[in-house]
């Protein structure tokens, strides 16, 4: 507060009056942005971001940046499997018919 | 998605940016109650005061990233300049205010002649004093003495420095005694040194 104090005048001051808060604006203000979108959020980072708090909740991750480290690992971790058991299937295949071939020039 | 209501501001906030709707409720709920009671001390009006709130609120959930957490300021601090400035713009926009939109208690205390002003006459004088003063003076005024803000807050919230804050009261103070002694609030003091 400011020091120049005037006690007759602070003492009116106080005893100012104010209306209660009208009970429904809360509920209309958020009524109100319940149907609105947010600005500045890309589809794909609220998608991703939803995602994350998801996978926070399921592996009980403390955090959403720890939840998309978790994410890409598994991801990346799940492509190298993908890959590697595909490579491992065309290298098998490419074996049985350089066998087939054999055979059939046998 | 959990929210938890011990959650403060700015974790609030974090989530509201990702478009946590349920965590902007929380912080509705939460300062509400204080953002309506300064716009209506501002305004003077409970509608125009709903209006203010509501609009302010809206925008913040269209934009949540305004409020950076970075530069330190509280949610509180920062959400009482957007509110205020609100007020000021719909106050500049508003139709200047006539002399029936404030009741002239002078008229009806000449009949009354007595020490016995009831608390609603008190309010009604109050009102209409605070309502005349001037733009700045009425925001420092509220700002300071009814929302219990530091003199640097305060003046941070109306950007201008400590000294033309205090200087501000100080007039306020100052025109409002004036006022009062004129409805017979307080003694008249001029009145008694001439005497």
């Amino acid at each position: 507060m400011t020091k120049h104090h005037d006690h007759k005048v602070d003492k009116i001051l106080e005893s100012r009056a104010h209306p209660d808060t009208p009970p429904q604006l809360v509920q209309r203000i958020i009524d109100r942005t319940g149907q609105m979108k947010q600005q500045n959020i890309p589809t794909w980072k609220a998608f991703l971001t939803a995602l994350s708090d998801e996978f926070c909740n399921i592996f009980v991750l403390p955090r959403p940046e720890v939840a998309i480290a978790a994410m890409l690992i598994l991801g990346v971790a799940t492509g190298v499997s993908f890959d590697f058991v595909s490579w491992s299937d065309d290298y098998l295949m490419a074996s049985i018919f350089d066998e087939l071939n054999y055979g059939v020039y046998l | 998605m959990q929210i938890c209501r011990n959650e403060n501001d700015p974790e609030l906030i974090i989530r509201i940016q990702r478009g946590d709707h349920a965590a902007f409720g929380v912080l509705v709920q939460r300062h509400t109650d204080r953002f309506f009671r300064f716009a209506w001390r501002m305004l003077g009006n409970e509608s125009d005061a709903e209006d203010v709130v509501q609009d302010a609120f809206v925008k913040f959930w269209e934009n949540p990233h305004t409020w950076d957490a970075g530069k330190n300021v509280q949610f509180t601090t920062w959400f009482t300049r957007i509110i205020h400035n609100r007020c000021i713009d719909f106050l500049r926009r508003k139709k200047p205010i006539t002399g029936t939109d404030v009741l002239d208690f002078r008229a009806t205390d000449e009949t009354a002649a007595d020490d016995t002003i009831d608390k609603k006459e008190v309010q009604i004088v109050l009102e209409a004093g605070i309502h005349n003063l001037p733009e700045r003076q009425k925001s420092a005024l509220t700002l300071c003495f009814y929302e219990g803000l530091s003199n640097k807050e305060a003046a941070s919230v109306m950007g201008i420095g400590v000294k033309a804050l205090e200087s501000l009261i100080m007039r306020a103070k100052k025109a409002l005694r004036i006022h009062f002694e004129d409805n017979n609030l307080i003694e008249d003091t001029s009145y008694d040194k001439a005497s």
